[in-house]
């Protein structure tokens, strides 16, 4: 039965969340070739960090460091990898009623919900693990127990972390389920998720330099307040003793098995509790009121704006571009006085650079509205609910004011905001201020009706999650693409050929924007020709 | 008012619909009976714009489905087999949002929206999120979004799935009233003894085919609509 369940729950984890019917896949060499491809170049980038790490430490005869912040990174990335599989897998697992329904008791189910995603974490803690193993093999000096003590410490430290992650995750479902803007917190917290995930990325190279340049401090930190991590490090250091290393290797199976033995009994024993709580917000009294009246467009777009604003993975992964154009007008306040001191430093060429301002601001305001682009999967995302759009008694027109209504309003603001902000920050003429302003409003619209359309072509309703809608949708890919591209053919035509060259920045900014307003009246075109012809057609 | 004639959608090379042809006068409760698969909810689908049609035509009170759809679509009230709604909203919203379609005035919502929902309980929950509803919570508010619009075409498929008794006996008086208020009424079932109670006229399909069509009593005679039903099924095979 365990064995039953457990491959069941492993299928589920890797496969897409999609419905059987209409399964394009791609070829099983093509899949493997692309996760090889992936996994090797994760790899290599571990690896440079640790051998650059490993040379500065094992000459030192630091092992116990470096061991500390290896686990430490393996135990972040597990963590980070497992949170959001322990919430689908176990606490909204869609199978959780029908196994409660069959002679099963719920410690199996548990049991092996928890097995799989350990295995889960043994491949993220892998990603690590190895290169790390290597480069301690090449570099240090390496004894037979302390390579099997290592290999065990692999094997339990995963433990620790699924055991830390259920707790957090029940933790935060508890503290949540009872919140009143459940949405908004997750929100909130995904943004602030991603924007430190970003700057470790783009501060990648200055991390692992002071990484290696305080590898001490850190590692003692690490050792000090990260009780797995401070046996763990003594269990693989070859320098320490026998006796040492084998008791801080017991030390820590001890605090890696005995937390998730807890955890078991504790989801087992409040398993049914689990999987049948209703997240959704119930026990409201309804109160009546006047209801308020909207004529059609109106009642599309609040309907459309209450839907992006439900969904935090649609706000993450559709309206970054709006997020980014505003941190671009935030940075403008804080540093554009240094920038324009840079550009102007030399009184030749300054007065040039300075006057081409308005004109690479629009690129990069273009470039991050490309990737607004909210109206991308917006008809894929009706999903089973298409019918009450077809049945009603709405030009498809209407529907797509609303799906575009919403994109221009997360969309049109921080352009605006920016904008008027490089009139004091970049010395940009309130004139050309205005035609930033106007070019970004018509790349805006271009990218949404764009979008729109594209998703008309390529709508995908097979899917039980949203996420999939909008992660794995081939409209959004094509659409924030595809804006790159358009937006790319006046930036190469600017720099490659002499005429648009020579020409003054407020005439290409005229231009720039007379080739937007042409791309606009093509999209909505296709929308109110073809686009309205594909809508009519769609059915689920 | 509603008048399907010469149906027939093809799905690939088989025809799920075949040549139908069936006429749904005012006043009529209207019975749409069929093994799974027969061709009950694309005949459905066609007649509310939602399915495209190959050949024959469906006329609205005189007008087509084709050429006029948004006409037809302001005429007609539609309740799916399964009624996926927005769950993001709660429910007094999504009633609001489906006034402001269907351009209910303000003077009338308020109260249509709280005669419907008292009669079928579920005024309590309207404050809740359509997430946290039952199935057959979401039947009802699929139901008084439908009744809400004073429809004169009333297209159901397979209505009392999910619904308790109380309530199932409430759409049926509901469904009776509006009728006798010159509204029609074309709803498909496998509740053999609901069609035989309710309705007016019955027709049955098999395989795409129409096989019998007439009142409740001539289609029916002396034997229950189950042992027409199963002798007609088993006659065609």
């Amino acid at each position: 039965m365990f064995l039953t369940l457990f491959k069941i729950r492993l299928k589920s984890l890797f496969s897409g969340q999609q419905s059987a019917k209409k399964k394009k896949n791609l070829s099983p060499a093509i899949k493997i070739g692309l996760f090889a491809f992936l996994g090797l170049y994760i790899l290599v980038i571990f690896g440079l960090m640790f051998f650059g790490l490993g040379s500065v430490l094992f000459s030192q005869k630091m092992y116990g460091v470096y061991f500390a912040i290896a686990g430490a990174i393996s135990i972040f990335l597990t963590f980070v990898g497992s949170v959001f599989s322990i919430q689908s897998q176990i606490f909204n697992a869609k199978d959780n009623e029908l196994l409660l329904s069959m002679p099963i008791r719920p410690r199996d189910i548990m049991l092996s919900r928890l097995a799989a995603l350990v295995a889960l974490n043994y491949i993220y803690s892998a990603i690590v693990m190895i290169p790390a193993f290597v480069a301690w093999c090449v570099l240090g000096h390496v004894t037979a127990l302390s390579v099997v003590l290592f290999i065990l410490g692999n094997i339990v430290l995963p433990l620790f972390t699924l055991a830390f992650s259920c707790l957090i995750v029940w933790l935060v479902s508890l503290l949540t389920s009872r919140m009143k803007h459940k949405n908004l917190f997750t929100t909130v917290f995904m943004l602030a998720a991603f924007t430190a995930y970003m700057y470790l990325c783009m501060n990648m190279s200055s991390l692992i330099s002071s990484i290696t340049d305080k590898a001490d401090e850190i590692g003692g930190f690490l050792t000090t307040f990260v009780l797995p991590l401070r046996f763990f490090s003594v269990s693989c250091d070859p320098l320490a003793g026998i006796g040492s290393a084998v008791a801080n290797e017991l030390l820590l199976i001890a605090v890696s098995v005995i937390p998730l033995v807890l955890i078991l009994a504790l989801l087992s024993k409040f398993f049914i509790g689990i999987a049948t709580v209703k997240t959704a917000a119930t026990g409201k009294k309804y109160v009546s009121r006047k209801l308020k009246v909207s004529n059609k467009k109106l009642a599309l777009f609040k309907k459309e704006f209450s839907y992006f604003l439900s969904l935090p993975m649609y706000i993450l992964n559709c309206a970054l571009g709006a997020l980014f154009i505003l941190i671009i007008g935030v940075l403008l306040i804080i540093k554009g006085g240094d920038l324009i001191a840079m550009l102007t430093a030399d009184q030749i060429v300054g007065s040039f650079l300075t006057d081409y301002i308005p004109l690479a601001l629009t690129a990069i305001i273009g470039f991050c509205a490309s990737m607004t682009d909210i109206t991308a999967p917006s008809i894929s995302l009706e999903g089973k609910t298409l019918w009450i759009l077809r049945v009603a008694p709405i030009d498809a027109k209407d529907v797509f004011f609303g799906k575009i209504a919403v994109n221009l309003a997360i969309g049109f603001p921080p352009i605006i905001i920016t904008s008027v902000i490089s009139i004091f920050t970049l010395n940009v003429s309130p004139g050309s201020a205005v035609l930033v302003m106007l070019a970004g409003m018509l790349m805006q619209y271009c990218f949404a009706a764009a979008g729109l359309y594209i998703n008309l072509l390529m709508p995908k309703f097979d899917w039980l999650n949203e996420t999939v809608a909008i992660k794995q949708s081939m409209s959004v890919v094509v659409t924030m693409f595809g804006g790159f591209l358009l937006l790319g053919i006046p930036v190469l035509l600017f720099f490659l050929v002499p005429v648009f060259s020579a020409l003054s920045p407020t005439v290409c900014l005229i231009l720039f924007i007379c080739y937007f307003t042409l791309l606009s009246a093509v999209f909505t075109g296709l929308l109110l020709t073809n686009g309205k012809k594909r809508f009519y057609s769609l059915s689920n | 008012m509603l008048k399907i004639q010469h149906l027939t959608k093809t799905y690939g090379t088989s025809k799920a619909v075949d040549d139908l042809s069936l006429e749904i006068k005012s006043g009529e409760i209207f019975g749409f009976i069929g093994h799974n698969g027969a061709g009950k909810t694309t005949t459905i689908k066609s007649c509310t714009g939602i399915l495209n049609f190959e050949e024959g035509e469906i006329l609205i009170d005189g007008i087509s489905i084709k050429k006029n759809p948004l006409e037809c679509k302001k005429k007609l009230a539609y309740i799916p087999d399964n009624p996926d709604l927005y769950e993001f909203m709660s429910g007094i919203k999504y009633l609001n949002f489906i006034a402001d379609i269907y351009s209910i005035p303000a003077g009338e919502r308020d109260g249509l929206i709280k005669k419907f929902a008292d009669k079928l309980e579920l005024t309590s929950s309207l404050a809740n999120t359509i997430s946290s509803y039952s199935h057959g919570m979401k039947q009802k508010l699929a139901i008084i979004s439908a009744f809400i619009r004073t429809p004169q075409i009333l297209i159901l498929d397979e209505p009392f799935v999910g619904l308790d008794p109380k309530a199932s006996h409430t759409v049926k008086e509901l469904m009776r009233e509006l009728c006798d208020n010159g509204s029609c009424v074309f709803f498909s079932t496998h509740v053999l003894e609901v069609a035989e109670k309710l309705c007016d006229k019955i027709a049955i399909i098999k395989s795409g085919k129409l096989i019998k069509c007439g009142t409740t009593e001539e289609v029916k005679g002396d034997d229950s609509l189950e042992d027409v039903f199963l002798e007609l099924a088993e006659d065609n095979n």
